[in-house]
């Protein structure tokens, strides 16, 4: 994520969140067992193949390392960064390597080395005999809802072939009470967002890709 | 479950990484300090080794370096 995409629209807000993920897939997670699930994806991964991976400081590194950019500028602003939907691989993780002690020093390890590099809070994506998503199910209809609404052409016009250009969008609640923004899945690849909460308004800063 | 003890309770945490044992991939370790005070250091080995030959004994000293403070060792401490 170019730390650029911060810096114009974003500094006047008070938080700033990072919804979508910069390795290999949809949202912040070092790996998938999409191609187990779903069909035309490859050849699934051998868990233990990539357990290895998992069990090192360089993990957490690396995952943390193309943010800290903007970490810093989340600093100078004095926002706070939160690391959105996040564990060891997206589509419910890798048996053996997603459910075992190992994976747990992992995930101490990788958190603290957000806490080092300035992250603010972490949404630890947890799941048990299936994958879930949001804990507060009305909040994500509603979410997802209006985003669909406006991604609508008919709503918003914005550059098709531009992957950085984005998109501002201002949802308003319908009381004055704080808006405790739901974490927004990964469910999109059409539409990873970005967004802020300030009093009863939520803004968010979608990228079309 | 673990996280909140490494934490503590103050909220006033911060965390370095102490790049640790020449920057061992296997043997991280983070200093917590609550308050400005050092409260608690997490030590980590990813290796399992039954033979013993990849366990290790953490030293710990506060200070000294280029801290300017005296290196001292804390006489006791509470492991978990």
């Amino acid at each position: 994520m170019p730390a650029r995409l911060w810096l114009s629209p974003l500094k006047s807000k008070r938080y700033i969140f990072f919804v979508h993920g910069v390795l290999l897939n949809r949202c912040s997670y070092p790996d998938n067992n999409c191609a187990a699930l779903y069909e035309g994806l490859g050849t699934p991964v051998n868990p233990q193949d990539v357990f290895p991976n998992y069990l090192t400081h360089n993990s957490g590194l690396g995952i943390v390392q193309k943010l800290l950019n903007s970490t810093s500028i989340a600093q100078q602003y004095q926002k706070e960064f939160i690391m959105f939907e996040t564990n060891s691989a997206s589509c419910g993780g890798f048996r053996g390597i997603s459910n075992v002690y190992g994976i747990s020093l992992w995930g101490l390890d990788y958190g603290l080395q957000m806490a080092y590099s300035n992250f603010s809070h972490a949404l630890f994506h947890v799941g048990g005999q299936d994958v879930y998503y949001n804990v507060s199910i009305s909040s994500y209809v509603r979410v997802t809802m209006i985003l669909r609404t406006i991604h609508s052409p008919s709503f918003v016009s914005f550059s098709q072939n531009d992957s950085l250009s984005p998109l501002l969008i201002a949802l308003h609640s319908s009381s004055d009470e704080p808006v405790k923004l739901p974490p927004v899945d990964c469910w999109s690849d059409l539409l990873p967002c970005y967004g802020h909460a300030r009093d009863s308004r939520q803004d968010w800063l979608c990228s079309r890709r | 479950m673990v996280m909140p003890e490494i934490l503590g309770k103050t909220g006033s945490a911060r965390v370095v990484d102490l790049f640790a044992n020449s920057n061992s991939p296997y043997t991280p370790s983070y200093a917590i300090y609550e308050n400005d005070q050092l409260a608690r250091v997490a030590l980590f080995n990813y290796m399992e080794d039954p033979s013993g030959a990849n366990t290790y004994t953490a030293s710990i000293q506060v200070g000294g370096g280029e801290t300017g403070q005296p290196s001292t060792t804390p006489q006791t401490v509470k492991v978990k």
